[in-house]
């Protein structure tokens, strides 16, 4: 077992591992772990110690435990070149720029609009950091976003070795050239990643729970370049040098919601029908209103399927989705990372609960691909919201700032 | 403050009778614990409905009544309870029930909570009965031990009990009352497999406390 960069309770080692350890109290003040303020239990100790309620899920740390780390330095990264790519003349400036800050080990914010091609825009930098010995670490708060970007890893760095690493993946502890990783899958990791690219930084939980913000810094290796990816990010973020690409890269401009205020069941059934020859998205606020709509729907006579966050069929229902031309009803977690040839988007009470962020990352997932670079995106309300209005206006902004 | 077990953010309420005992979960957390009435169900289990089960009476026929008082009904409130307290070792959660564990009379000389097997014990870091029954007033000794063998399924009820009771008792137990106490009762075979071995050893008298009884 290969402990190098990474800091685990000892009871999870498995294989005995030929090295001096360095061993560290789990739970002082703080838990070392997470950082934490512990809270008291009863324990077998005897007493009642303290324990970190916050990170149980990655096993159970108390007083009476300890956490190792091997303090040796890491194997040397392997240099490796990307395939072939053909950026346009954005993307490659967007490259330069991340190319820039790896040299000169400093931050950046890259606000490219959704649908823009940020994946391939990053390629150039990794190399450059592979190339001068430095562990690429590619971070997110989502496991959906991690897997599509192994995907294209993978296609792309041939030599390399690639780990991905989320909730349930087979590869648990594993550290690769390029790691691909949710923010949760952070909390093993210490100092071992040279360069950072946190993908989609403005998306829940990551916007607001500061302990993955903990996870993330407890990662990365003193004088590590950082390099934030959004298409919407927070005023906190826009502090940080910020480059700004606001043309996707097949050239089309964005396309703008339509607002329907007020709307009756009937003018979604209307909706559906006039766009029965493409894949069709429709958002609902929550998770009990998919029910709702879908026996609605059934009456109707139109088959739809249903996916939320907890779903355990999630993937394989979006994969089968991928492949026809049929409706989808789904809450907001489909609202990044997911890119549908030909998709029309439809959100039902968009003044519930809907950021404006969120309904600018929904009117992304429209016109994504060269072959259908227009959509219709419409907002179905039956009330007015900020959240509404602050999104196309953002909309419409980007496409002035990207065809000047 | 976050209750610890939906995470919602609630004000505790404080009054005299309250003030020293720590508040961890939120007025609607803890009223979905439903509390078994003394005088309910079945006289031995405690199971809701009539007042003595089919179960308890193949129990008495074989000459093996144990008279078990469960604290609380098993339902989903208690069921997300025990998947935080067990499996993921949160132990503060326990704190809810420390003024109902401490109501409990006991007048038994000693308090003995069902073991784990080491496999497990070394897997889960802690023993949930051990827990419990340290909260109880009274003089806790480990008594039993349990050690895994081969599982045959094909065997009788009767059978089983006999040949694959994994319970050893390792101290001296003669002419003592023992209070049994684990955290579940669900078919009460651990229960029964247990105080069989103790009256092997020559225990006069044995009951048992569980926390929640299935239903
Ligand atoms: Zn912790
Ligand atoms: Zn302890």
């Amino acid at each position: 077992m290969d402990l190098r960069g990474r800091l685990i309770p000892d009871y999870r080692i498995d294989t005995p591992v030929d090295a001096p350890l360095e061993y560290r109290p789990a739970v002082t003040w703080r838990c070392e772990r997470c950082g934490k303020l512990p809270t008291r239990g009863p324990c077998m100790c005897g007493k009642r110690c303290y324990y970190c309620r916050h990170c149980l899920i990655f096993g159970k740390l108390r007083t009476c435990d300890r956490l190792v780390t091997d303090p040796r330095p890491l194997d040397p990264v392997r240099p490796d070149y990307h395939t072939e790519l053909n950026l346009t003349s954005d993307q490659q400036w967007i490259a330069d720029a991340i190319i820039r800050t790896i040299d000169q080990q400093a931050k950046l914010l890259v606000h490219a609009v959704c649908g823009a091609g940020k994946t391939p825009m990053l390629f150039p930098g990794i190399e450059r950091a592979l190339c001068t010995n430095r562990r690429v670490l590619i971070t997110t708060p989502r496991a959906d976003v991690v897997r599509e970007l192994t995907g294209h890893l993978t296609q792309a760095f041939q030599q390399a070795t690639i780990v991905s690493l989320f909730g349930g993946s087979a590869e648990r502890l594993g550290l690769g050239d390029i790691t691909i990783s949710t923010t949760h899958q952070l909390i093993h990791y210490r100092a071992c990643f040279d360069v950072v690219f946190i993908d989609e930084v403005d998306a829940f939980p990551y916007r607001t729970d500061r302990t993955l913000h903990r996870y993330v810094r407890q990662a990365t290796a003193p004088g590590a370049s950082l390099i934030l990816l959004s298409a919407t990010p927070s005023l906190r973020d826009q502090r940080l040098p910020t480059v700004r690409l606001m043309r996707r890269y097949h050239g089309f401009p964005l396309p703008i919601p339509r607002l329907q205020i007020p709307y009756t069941k009937q003018d979604i059934v209307d909706w559906l029908r006039t766009h029965a020859t493409q894949p069709r998205l429709l958002f609902v606020p929550q998770v009990a209103a998919l029910e709702t709509w879908q026996t609605f729907l059934h009456q109707q006579g139109i088959g739809c399927e249903t996916v939320h966050a907890a779903d355990p069929d999630r993937v394989t229902k979006v994969a089968r989705f991928r492949q026809t031309t049929g409706i989808l009803l789904t809450t907001t977690i489909l609202e990044r990372g997911v890119t549908l040839a030909g998709v029309q988007v439809a959100v039902l009470d968009a003044d519930q609960s809907f950021s404006s962020a969120a309904l600018i990352q929904i009117s992304g997932r429209v016109g994504r691909s060269a072959d259908f670079p227009e959509g219709d995106v419409v907002f179905f309300a039956n009330d007015r919201s900020d959240a509404m209005y602050e999104a196309i206006d953002h909309i419409k902004r980007a496409n002035r700032e990207g065809f000047r | 403050m976050n209750c610890h077990l939906c995470g919602q953010d609630f004000l505790p309420v404080w009054t005299l009778s309250n003030v020293w005992t720590r508040q961890t979960l939120c007025p609607t957390c803890k009223i979905e614990f439903v509390k078994r009435g003394e005088c309910e169900g079945c006289e031995d289990c405690g199971k809701p409905g009539p007042p003595l089960c089919p179960d308890c009476q193949n129990w008495r026929n074989q000459g093996r009544r144990l008279v078990t008082h469960p604290l609380f009904l098993y339902q989903t409130q208690a069921k997300a309870f025990m998947k935080r307290y067990k499996f993921l070792g949160d132990t503060a959660l326990l704190d809810v029930f420390k003024t109902e564990l401490k109501k409990v009379k006991v007048k038994q000389d000693w308090i003995v909570p069902i073991p784990l097997s080491p496999e497990r014990l070394g897997e889960r870091r802690f023993n949930q009965a051990e827990l419990i029954a340290r909260m109880m007033r009274g003089r806790v000794r480990l008594v039993l031990e349990r050690t895994d063998g081969v599982a045959f399924s094909h065997q009788t009820r009767h059978e089983r009990l006999e040949r694959d009771n994994p319970y050893h008792v390792i101290q001296p137990v003669t002419g003592k009352t023992i209070l049994l106490v684990d955290d579940v009762y669900t078919t009460g075979i651990t229960l029964h497999q247990a105080a069989s071995r103790l009256y092997e050893a020559g225990a006069k008298e044995i009951s048992a406390v569980t926390l929640f009884r299935s239903v």
